[in-house]
């Protein structure tokens, strides 16, 4: 097995007086596909952004390591942070026009992320070019002089991507990438970050809800549910002998595509935890059917099968 | 009960000749009970469509009918007392309620305008969409998701009707509150007998809801029919595309990465001749890109828009 890219140990988010993201470890080895699941409010997308040292006024990290490539990120100084960003891990976000300027000319925009990074005008210019042509956006000649308003939501995605990979990154962070696009459009975006992954050996963490894409890309999955990891494990397991009651409830509430009789959908009762929400011991706890005694306490994620899963009641005593 | 026929509409483009082609003939009848899916991407006209059915907008040329009554030429008073029996629930349960009003309120608000109002009543529509009474003093931002859509839902079925018009219901909620929205739709069809157009552009949910599948693309049907045949064995190219790009829940399952359905939708200011699929379609002939193929009967209880499968189906 390669060696690790990230080593995320006990990252806690929060502010002065809230922590929102309880103690993540999460390890990812190069080349590797990851997707982060859960839904509003689990703390997936705050923990990315901690990840990158984005995190708005109030949240900042209030304990625990990032180590990237050896170094720690949680402390790194600023100016070397910015110089990480970009060149060596980049992120694409739900919305296209978070990453664009609207009144510069997507080419440009490419174009100056690699500026900033060293690159000399006219290699910049020429590597624009190529770059949309790989991403699939037509007539680059012509389409490098548009606006970001001229371009549809999956083309203006697909200049952000063109952005992301300028500078070929060690690490890619897509976070909820095809989520307001349409699924033909998904898909095409699917595919080509599948193959740019493949061609580049890029190391890619996927944030999102969907757990199709999940099925239909990654290796591994990490559920997160109110702001802890709940589990961790290759994507065969989590769909075929899923060790959390989050993850089986989860994948039990989708309709079954194979089952004509069409049943009434799985329901989960409650809700998730609000940030603001503090839960003792597990967060499922209050909608688990398996809750016992010791729930009170937290689980630490522990070996299940082939993954882990922060949950005291093994799969097999479940009722 | 609810038929639409051949409905369009045009939007002219600001300061210039240009129209926008948003519905270019949409046709389908809904009976009692019956829920119709309509399912179809941004810019497929299905939004459009459901402002038009409850009269939000009026349609450029086409009639909606209820019970033979035909809702496009009605205006003033007969019009609101028609308007009642088709109701809408949008996708943002949060968006189309007032904050400072509590959900008693809301309900009782509805109740007024319509001369429905009761002792009990609104409580009555409370149990309806399984909250308990006291929720009736709530405020939109003391609920969940899941329940700020149950009261879009009891605000909907407050004036009686007899369709209900659900545009993207689910869309907006989290994965682990969908199964209680969608189960809670098709016990009020069962119960109370309720026609439902249940749009979306979540195939999974689509399938799990409708008698009858409606795919719209570029402000037409394209391919309808029983939910089964439609979802199972597209007959449209667009359908059978589209029906492979949406990913599958299932690692074990292999899918396809390369994609199904290439390009993106036309610009709806120029339509293309001939099929507007045309460009994206995977069999287009030279008959595709000349002439614009009908939604006819092309097998039994199966209406398609293509000229490639009314062929082969005559073959058959």
């Amino acid at each position: 097995m390669s060696a690790p890219v990230l080593e995320v140990h006990d990252l806690a988010v929060g502010t002065r007086d809230l922590e929102i993201v309880h103690g993540v470890d999460l390890v990812l080895r190069r080349g590797e596909t990851v997707g982060v699941v859960g839904e509003s409010g689990s703390g997936k997308s705050v923990t990315m952004l901690a990840l990158m040292r984005l995190l708005g006024e109030p949240l900042r990290i209030t304990r625990g390591s990032v180590r990237f490539c050896g170094r720690d990120l949680a402390t790194l100084p600023e100016p070397q942070m910015r110089a990480l960003r970009g060149r060596e891990i980049a992120m694409v976000y739900q919305d296209p026009m978070t990453s664009l300027h609207p009144l510069i000319r997507v080419g440009d925009q490419v174009a100056e992320v690699m500026r900033v990074h060293g690159v000399d005008a006219r290699e910049a210019r020429e590597r624009t070019l190529e770059l949309f042509a790989r991403v699939g956006i037509p007539d680059p000649g012509r389409t490098v002089r548009a606006y970001p308003h001229e371009f549809s939501g999956g083309m203006r995605q697909r200049v952000v991507i063109a952005m992301a990979l300028a500078l070929r990154p060690t690490l890619l962070i897509a976070d909820e990438p095809t989520t307001a696009l349409d699924v033909t459009i998904q898909q095409q975006i699917l595919g080509l970050v599948a193959e740019l992954q493949r061609e580049l050996g890029m190391t890619t963490i996927w944030v999102t809800h969907d757990l199709g894409v999940v099925a239909r890309l990654v290796e591994r999955v990490v559920v997160m549910y109110g702001g802890h990891v709940v589990e961790d494990a290759p994507v065969r397991q989590i769909f075929a002998a899923p060790q959390h009651p989050y993850t089986a409830r989860l994948l039990a509430s989708l309709p079954n595509p194979a089952d004509d009789a069409r049943p009434p959908l799985a329901q989960i009762p409650g809700r998730p935890p609000l940030p603001t929400e503090r839960v003792e011991g597990c967060p499922f706890r209050p909608r688990c059917l398996q809750a016992r005694d010791v729930c009170a306490q937290r689980p630490p994620l522990q070996e299940r099968g082939a993954g882990r899963a922060a949950c005291w009641v093994p799969a097999e005593e479940w009722t | 009960m609810l038929e639409a026929v051949d409905l369009v509409k045009r939007y002219p483009v600001r300061g210039t000749d240009a129209v926008v082609h948003a519905l270019n003939g949409v046709s389908f009848t809904l009976a009692p009970g019956e829920t119709l899916g309509i399912v179809g991407e941004s810019g497929c006209g299905k939004s459009t469509l459901a402002r038009v059915l409850v009269r939000l907008e009026d349609p450029t040329s086409g009639r909606v009918l209820l019970d033979g009554v035909d809702l496009t030429a009605l205006r003033g008073r007969a019009l609101r007392a028609h308007r009642r029996h088709i109701q809408m629930v949008f996708q943002d349960p949060f968006s189309s309620l007032d904050p400072r009003q509590s959900v008693g309120a809301a309900l009782d608000e509805v109740l007024a305008v319509h001369g429905l109002r009761r002792p009990g009543r609104v409580e009555e529509l409370l149990d309806l969409v399984g909250l308990p009474a006291e929720f009736a003093r709530r405020l939109p931002h003391e609920m969940s998701g899941g329940q700020r859509q149950r009261v879009g839902i009891a605000r909907a079925l407050a004036p009686e009707p007899r369709v209900l018009l659900l545009d993207e219901p689910v869309s907006a909620l989290d994965v682990s509150v969908r199964a209680e929205v969608m189960n809670l739709l098709a016990h009020l069809r069962d119960e109370l007998g309720l026609a439902q157009v249940f749009i979306s552009h979540d195939m999974a949910m689509v399938r799990q809801i409708s008698d009858r599948v409606a795919v719209m693309y570029f402000g037409r049907v394209v391919e309808e029919g029983g939910w089964r045949e439609v979802l199972t064995d597209p007959l449209h190219p667009y359908t059978a595309g589209l029906r492979a790009a949406v990913p599958v829940p299932d690692p074990t399952v292999a899918q396809p990465l390369t994609p199904t359905v290439v390009g993106e939708v036309p610009d709806p200011v120029r339509p293309p001749a001939g099929c507007p699929f045309h460009p994206r379609c995977p069999v287009a002939e030279d008959v595709c890109r000349a002439e614009l193929p009908p939604l006819a009967e092309i097998r039994t209880g199966r209406r398609a828009a293509c000229h490639v499968a009314a062929r082969s189906e005559a073959v058959r």
